[in-house]
């Protein structure tokens, strides 16, 4: 170790139970952070600073102003720019003896083997179910040791996937929730709102499970669910075991391939296209927001039906042809295009505009399309 | 039967934690029941629930004041 990698990593070599041999092992291990957002903003910074060897971050959005309360690698000059590579430049400068990677694109059924396969350790730092029963599968399929968490209101999960314990038994996200909730079944931040400390914490908390796991201190997070309360704060642990067999399908690498087609069902528009679409009319515009959500749609005629009370009798009595679904960052309306589209008897088209109104606020405000 | 229920997450706007007394409550199905019953909401909500701090997986026996806990999926990041 180099004079200068002892001094920065000083405080932590000198700790009882961690030193020299644990700092290598951070320094072998290559670790992904999917999501470079309210989570892995925080878990990165630490991850980084005390020097993992190898971190790459999968984060295909951009940094919006209302990222900034929570995600505080950002700052308000980097708004606009791509997370994942603004998350890299940010961490680099923080540690320059690290190798860290970019990966700006959206995880899909079809890259997220190849991307995983390149890493140790696995951080799911996403914020939508897709993404986490994705992940789960991938890691489950790969062997994959996966550090889980996730928020809600004033609390946040965490565990340890896909780690065996002394009883060589390991556990994943489905023997906890073994099918997906349904769109729209369960709240989200952009409906309900979150405090920024909760995932700076949770974020926190999963940078310590990987440095414990990977460095083998004791009190690893392995087939536990943790639940903490900010409110109360206080934390709450559940054993976690397997589920029954056929509680959930076993992914295979079958489930992996030819999916492109899945990933493309539904059609993700940009603004231009969004546009055009409003000027070629025959379009119906559905804002599934909540009631209460900013800035409002201006300009065109559009129906707002909140994804908490969308289902499949929302669209009846809708004559155009092509429905353009829009909400704040495009997950929730991609959601809605997908609840739709799988009923092919409706001879529409379902769209979804890409990352919603928060990415495309400025260009929607020049089109005078939202107040 | 008491039974100290915790609720997590969004259920706790359909049930809030704390004890219950209802001398029906003998296993976690007749205590699924009792919260349906009362709070036909729940019947919608994805959850785990969990006996003294253990995940069950299937009708289990419940003893006077058995902690149990259901906990619903968080997605937000």
């Amino acid at each position: 170790m180099s004079a200068e990698s002892f001094d920065r990593y000083e405080r932590q070599l000198v700790l009882k139970g961690f030193g020299n041999v644990a700092q290598m092992k951070l320094h072998n291990a290559k670790v992904l952070v999917i999501g470079a957002g309210g989570l892995g903003c925080p878990a990165l910074q630490y991850i980084v600073a005390a020097g993992v060897g190898t971190v790459g971050i999968v984060d295909h959005d951009s940094i919006s102003t209302n990222n900034l309360h929570r995600q505080i690698l950002y700052s308000t000059n980097d708004i606009g720019k791509s997370k994942a590579e603004t998350a890299r430049l940010h961490l680099q400068a923080l540690n320059p003896e690290i190798t860290i990677q970019s990966h700006v694109v959206k995880l899909v059924k079809s890259n997220v083997l190849k991307l995983i396969s390149s890493y140790d350790f696995i951080l799911d730092c996403t914020d939508n179910f897709d993404s986490r029963y994705l992940i789960n599968d991938a890691c489950l399929l790969l062997k994959k040791p996966l550090i889980f968490a996730a928020v809600s209101d004033y609390q946040g999960q965490l565990a340890i996937f896909n780690v065996s314990d002394e009883f060589g038994v390991a556990v994943n996200y489905r023997d906890l929730f073994p099918i997906p909730p349904k769109p729209g079944e369960v709240p989200n931040c952009e409906e309900n709102g979150v405090l920024g400390v909760l995932p700076g914490i949770i974020g926190t908390m999963q940078a310590a499970e990987l440095i414990k796991l990977i460095t083998n201190l004791k009190g690893a997070l392995i087939n536990k669910l943790l639940t903490y309360d900010l409110l109360t704060q206080q934390i709450y642990h559940i054993e976690i075991s397997n589920a029954e067999p056929g509680s959930y399908p076993k992914p295979s690498m079958k489930d992996f391939e030819n999916s492109e087609q899945v990933d493309a069902a539904v059609a993700e528009i940009e603004v231009a296209a969004f546009k055009h679409l409003l000027e070629e009319g025959n379009t119906c515009i559905i804002d599934v927001r909540e009631l209460h959500e900013f800035p409002k749609l201006n300009g065109f005629a559009y129906k707002q039906i909140p994804m908490s009370i969308l289902d499949e009798d929302s669209l009846n009595g809708i004559s155009e042809t092509n429905v353009v679904f829009v909400c704040q960052h495009g997950i929730r309306s991609l959601h809605a295009a997908e609840l739709f589209h799988d009923q092919s008897d409706l001879n529409k088209r379902f769209y979804s505009l890409k990352g919603g109104v928060a990415r495309w606020k400025v260009a929607l405000k020049e089109l005078e399309l939202i107040l | 039967m008491r039974i100290n229920l915790l609720s997590f997450g969004s259920l706790t706007e359909i049930v809030e934690s704390g004890l219950i007394n209802d001398n029906d409550l003998t296993d976690s199905d007749a205590l699924k029941d009792y919260l349906l019953k009362n709070h036909p909401e729940i019947a919608d909500k994805k959850f785990v629930m969990a006996i003294n701090k253990t995940v069950i997986r299937e009708n289990t026996n419940l003893t006077d004041l058995d902690t149990v806990a259901i906990l619903p999926p968080f997605s937000g990041g």
